[in-house]
């Protein structure tokens, strides 16, 4: 027998965790984002659901809202909240462990291992579910742009958006409009402060505002750990710079060219001369505390860096930063997304946990929780926008933003890719050289 | 009475390590599904024909011999100032020496890691309170390896000490007042008396922290990630790299059969002096 539930206002409003948010979204649920019920069955009641998730604000946002669900739909959900840098391996060796074997019944998947996971064929693809959905889960809530870098594959849809984390340009608006701080610019630059149009133009104002203050603020805080940490700020300068990894049929190794070796050169000129010290080894909780302290100018950083200056407690930072797209255009989007594993115990069940929390009315809660929504409605969202002014670039950011190539091995590129951008920066290779020998790997790749 | 014995080794250690040496001489790409066809030495060459690999290779053998010479000297300096006879508050002293022991590896690595932070941490805060100039730290190819070095000693050199120590202390009363009586000063009884009666606790102290420092994984991937450039990778962070980044299980499993080589050749090394010195 099938038995269903409607997820609807007043469900919504019921769970324990809602009380306080619903008083102030109660009016929202009648928005057009809820004009459509949304139909979720009762016969995986007992099921109990594991995932491996992120430790961070979405995942806890959510994780108060898991009772809901279970009232709902019978369906239990059990959260294994991890630090980001292990995931990768839990998840890999789970998703090896062949059909139904695996610990996890549905996943969170970060952009750079969607290839890697349904090349594989250690994810499922979600095409028919969604098809069958009967719009209950509506891809057309996402960009194509969006669904393009983190959900298809190959021309079949495997996961489907959860949030995004477009990097670009963070700096301090209330220094731009300093009319001393602009003075003591324009006397070291020997030209006006303005926004830098260029990935070069930018190396040359960090370099000036390095010398207004020295010591006290720096013009970039950069992030130049080995590894993660120093291509996902990288891929911003190389693509702001006109450069890529790949050709665009992925034929052919470019990293190498001029474009990149050139941003290589910029970059690492800015870590040596126009960064904090210790950037060739700093991460983002080195940057962000650099930065909530007041003592950077700019970061070409993610989003949530933005967000996180604007809102954590201590910040001396609170409403002075505003976020553009990289100097050059284009800089790099990552995101996460769901997927079900092949591995999974209980797919179908998973499946009705996905059609709930990107619910439009979840996910609005999500975003009022402070998560950085995937669907696109939500940033014609006025209260969405008004708590989360910075949110109104996501648009520009998202639209102009890239991923990585899509090869299946991305995490690997990610890798190489590290390694040779720390050598270069700490002198071990000339950017030619760095950028040679990290194109003789990556054409391995293809 | 000793099968459970044999099959609990079987069970723990025998299953492990046949499974490693079988995936070594196969294919076995995880993202291509199971263990693939046999492929000989070839994982082994190829492990050998990685510049990485062999990078770390070098790191792992300056990190192994520096962390042990330097903790040994200053484990067994501090084993004989607390072994004095009549020191007060010895027991208060060796507790504080063995707290570092007690924390594990990461916490170790991020308390140090801010530590030595360029521009927040405290040892630059120091050294300019002495006039000495701010120092990079972790991310120059010059003082990362050191740096590293630093505070594996700072975490490490505890355990040394302990079996130092104790060593020490069950040393024979002895030949040391006969060789006093006979008018050896300090620096003599030190080398010609304690010395050669520790030599076997030396030697197993410093065969258990060859062992381990080869193994260097939690504070590379904490303090540096292997880097700057690959300047602290070691070999078993490349063996995880290889494994979990490549996913290159037959790789990854014929890496770890080399490092166990590696340790398995410098035990026997190191057993046969013991036993050289023993029959000596």
């Amino acid at each position: 027998m099938v038995r269903n539930s409607k997820i609807n206002r007043r469900l919504l409003m019921g769970g324990a965790g809602a009380a306080g948010l619903g008083a102030t979204l109660g009016t929202r649920f009648a928005a057009p984002a809820s004009a459509q019920e949304i139909t979720f069955s009762r016969d995986f009641e007992g099921t109990t659901l594991n995932a491996l998730m992120e430790d961070l604000t979405e995942t806890t946002v959510i994780e108060e809202m898991l009772p809901e669900f279970e009232e709902l739909t019978g369906i239990k959900v059990q959260f294994e909240k991890v630090v980001y840098p292990v995931m990768h391996d839990l998840l890999v060796t789970q998703l090896a462990s062949g059909e139904g074997n695996g610990a996890y019944d549905f996943l969170q998947v970060d952009f750079y291992w969607t290839y890697e996971f349904a090349r594989s064929g250690w994810v499922e693809e979600l095409t028919p579910r969604i098809e069958a959905s009967n719009g209950a889960l509506d891809m057309s809530r996402y960009s194509e742009a969006l669904l393009n870098s983190n959900s298809r594959v190959d021309g079949g849809t495997y996961y489907v958006p959860q949030y995004i984390y477009p990097m670009g340009l963070i700096y301090r608006s209330d220094l731009m409009e300093d009319e001393e701080f602009k003075a003591s610019y324009a006397e070291i630059a020997g030209k006006d402060l303005a926004m830098p149009e260029s990935v070069g133009d930018y190396v040359e104002v960090i370099k000036a505002v390095q010398q207004i203050n020295p010591g006290e603020m720096y013009g970039g805080v950069i992030q130049g750990m080995q590894g993660d940490p120093i291509l996902m700020e990288f891929c911003n300068w190389l693509y702001g710079n006109g450069g890529d990894f790949y050709n665009e049929d992925l034929t052919e190794v470019i990293v190498n060219n001029e474009a990149g070796v050139q941003a290589l050169t910029y970059f690492a000129d800015a870590v040596n001369n126009a960064a904090q010290p210790g950037a060739a080894n700093a991460d983002l909780n080195d940057t962000g505390a650099l930065w909530r302290q007041g003592k950077a100018f700019s970061s070409v950083s993610y989003l949530f860096f933005l967000s996180d200056g604007e809102t954590v407690e201590d910040s001396q930072v609170s409403g002075k930063g505003a976020i553009t797209t990289m100097p050059g255009g284009t800089g790099l989007t990552g995101s996460w997304s769901w997927g079900i594993p092949v591995s999974s115990p209980s797919p179908d069940a998973a499946f009705e946990f996905i059609k709930w929390v990107e619910s439009p009315e979840i996910a609005l809660r999500r975003g009022m929780g402070g998560g950085v929504a995937a669907q696109s409605a939500l940033y014609e969202n006025e209260e969405y926008i008004a708590k989360f002014p910075w949110l109104a670039q996501v648009a520009d950011l998202a639209a102009t933003g890239k991923g990585l190539p899509a090869i299946t091995r991305q995490n690997q590129l990610v890798e190489i890719m590290g390694r040779h951008l720390s050598n270069a920066v700490t002198g071990g290779a000339t950017p030619q050289e760095a950028m040679d020998a990290a194109a003789e790997e990556l054409a391995e790749l293809l | 009475m000793v099968l459970p014995t044999i099959v609990a080794l079987v069970a723990i250690v025998g299953f492990p390590l046949g499974y490693a040496l079988y995936v070594a001489f196969h294919e076995y790409d995880l993202t291509q599904g199971g263990i693939g066809a046999v492929s000989g030495l070839d994982n082994f060459r190829r492990v050998l024909d990685m510049d990485v690999f062999m990078q770390a290779v070098r790191n792992t053998v300056v990190l192994t011999i520096s962390v042990v010479i330097l903790e040994l000297v200053i484990a067994f300096g501090l084993a004989l100032l607390l072994n004095q006879p009549g020191l007060r508050f010895r027991n208060l002293y060796l507790g504080i020496l063995l707290i570092p022991l007690l924390v594990s590896p990461i916490a170790v690595g991020l308390v140090w890691r801010l530590l030595l932070h360029p521009d927040l941490g405290a040892v630059n805060w120091v050294f300019g309170k002495v006039g000495l100039p701010a120092q990079e730290w972790l991310s120059v190819k010059s003082s990362a390896m050191p740096a590293v070095i630093g505070v594996d000693a700072w975490h490490e050199t505890s355990l040394m000490l302990l079996v130092l120590l104790a060593g020490l202390t069950a040393l024979p009363r002895d030949p040391i007042e006969a060789a006093r009586v006979d008018g050896a000063n300090k620096l003599q009884i030190f080398t010609t008396v304690t010395v050669p009666l520790m030599m076997p606790v030396i030697l197993v102290t410093v065969l258990i922290r060859m062992i381990s420092a080869m193994k260097t994984y939690d504070l590379v991937y904490i303090l540096t990630a292997g880097g700057p450039g690959g300047a602290t990778e070691t070999v078993s962070f490349r063996i995880w790299k290889i494994g979990f980044t490549n996913l290159d299980m037959g790789n990854a499993a014929a890496a770890s059969i080399l490092l166990l080589l590696a340790i398995m050749v410098l035990t026997l090394v190191l057993i046969r002096v013991m036993r050289s010195d023993v029959d000596a």
